[in-house]
């Protein structure tokens, strides 16, 4: 490139948006040096893209992604209403869990190196790593089984004040596991170490022999163990309740123990 | 067993919605409202802009595929309902004339020899310039310059030829350093 034949301004253009070859640009930098006028071209162009690149963008209100959130559930709940309709009672809800059950199946046989006990570990620990956001954090649990009816989860999730044990609620979300809704909601203890429960339509028998097995009360707590990660996985009518957290089988069994009874 | 079925696959699919929208799209919120705020000037009615993205974006989520663009994908729902529903709504600002913007360019170009970091202009400057700017310009330099889409997604955005982004960002640049620079009355004097 001849410093007698000036580059085209989208040549310098293309320059500064990286868009031209090494051919290309060694061409135009030789022109540069010897062209004052393409020199300040690009000096000017490229001030300006510096300019906007640094302005970075403007704030956005603070209650913008709070708006956001309540107009989609405001969308779910109508897709919900419409789901809704065809459940006919407690027929219904066996059907499903059936239904959900060779879903499951279906997808075990694609995915055999994931079982449900691995599905629940992974959740906790994206849930832990921030990789999973709760739709509504609240400490109120009527609050948050609104929130699963109006999404429109095809079973009854009841969320419980572990208080008592020692546990906060911090909310939930609607949620899938193994291809089916689930309703997810999480708990922090006094050290803020987190703690999952998911509650969705199962049957013991697609649960993997666990560690251990602990009856009470005519509940079957299995336990199982994921890495770091336990999981304690029981039956509550057509519908499997997991916890996973990272704590002791024994501390976890006990939550899922009183957790259990309350549901009688 | 049909109607069970149906329900359960509804079921699923407003899961599944909720699921994954929030983590694919939700953290795009302030790049979205940057760019609507821009173009709207009107920060409420940017807001409305935002939400109404999502809201579309949400109802066709089904469709995104996993692994695409999310931004660029909310981008162009974002100029669509730009130009559907606040551009033919709102009053037009007096815009500066793109007329004889290489020579206007020349001239703001030559009186300002050897630029500094240090005049860089102010936020205010900026953004009263790129107010300023006629609206297919604005665009194509904040999606390129601001968001840094290549030009090829700012064409997917705007729904024009690769060839129309590249033209309106050169002279979106040069209009630009003119207000900034070229005392064209729109922009402050340099100190």
């Amino acid at each position: 490139m001849s410093d007698r034949v000036h580059p085209g301004d989208d040549v310098i253009q293309a320059a500064l948006d990286g868009r031209l070859e090494p051919r290309e640009i060694a061409a135009l930098d030789e022109h540069l040096g010897a062209c004052a006028d393409c020199r300040a071209t690009r000096q000017a162009l490229a001030w300006v893209k510096t300019s906007l690149r640094a302005s970075g963008t403007p704030e956005a209100p603070g209650d913008l992604e709070a708006a956001v959130r309540r107009r989609l559930a405001t969308v779910a709940d109508t897709r919900a209403r419409g789901g809704r309709r065809g459940f006919l009672g407690l027929a219904a809800a066996a059907a499903l869990a059936g239904i959900a059950t060779l879903l499951y199946r279906s997808r075990w046989r694609e995915r055999p190196e994931r079982d449900l006990p691995d599905l629940l570990a992974a959740d906790f620990t994206a849930y832990r790593g921030g990789a999973l956001s709760l739709t509504l954090q609240t400490g109120d649990a009527p609050e948050l089984e609104r929130l699963f009816r109006e999404a429109g989860l095809p079973f009854p999730a009841r969320v419980f004040d572990l208080a008592m044990m020692g546990h906060t609620l911090a909310g939930g979300r609607p949620h899938m596991v193994a291809g089916r809704p689930s309703a997810f909601f999480a708990y922090y203890d006094s050290g803020g170490r987190a703690l999952v429960c998911q509650m969705f339509p199962g049957l013991p028998s697609e649960l993997p022999e666990p560690l251990a097995r602990h009856e009470e009360n005519g509940f079957s707590f299995g336990v199982h163990a994921r890495g770091a990660v336990t999981v304690v996985v029981w039956a509550e009518g057509e519908l499997l309740c997991a916890l996973a957290a990272e704590e002791s089988r024994a501390d976890l069994l006990r939550l899922a123990v009183a957790k259990a009874m309350r549901s009688i | 067993m049909d109607a069970t079925r149906g329900a359960l696959q509804r079921a699923i699919e407003v899961c599944v919605a909720a699921s994954g929208f929030e983590e694919t799209c939700l953290p795009f919120t302030r790049a979205l409202y940057g760019t609507a705020v821009r173009l709207t000037q009107r920060p409420e009615d940017a807001s409305d802009l935002v939400q109404e993205t999502f809201l579309r974006a949400y109802r066709g989520f089904n469709r995104f595929r996993e692994g695409s663009n999310a931004k660029a994908w909310l981008f162009t729902i974002l100029h669509s309902v730009f130009v559907n529903r606040y551009r033919k709504a709102r009053r037009e600002a007096e815009r500066v004339s793109i007329d004889d913007v290489d020579e206007r360019f020349l001239a703001a170009r030559d009186g300002h020899p050897g630029l500094a970091a240090s005049s860089a202009p102010t936020a205010a400057e900026l953004e009263s310039a790129l107010a300023s700017l006629p609206e297919p310009y604005r665009l194509a330099v904040l999606l390129v310059d601001v968001e840094g889409f290549t030009y090829e997604e700012a064409a997917d955005c705007l729904e024009v030829p690769v060839g129309t982004v590249r033209s309106r960002l050169s002279r979106g640049r040069k209009l630009l350093f003119v207000l900034l620079r070229g005392g064209a009355g729109h922009a402050p004097s340099e100190t």
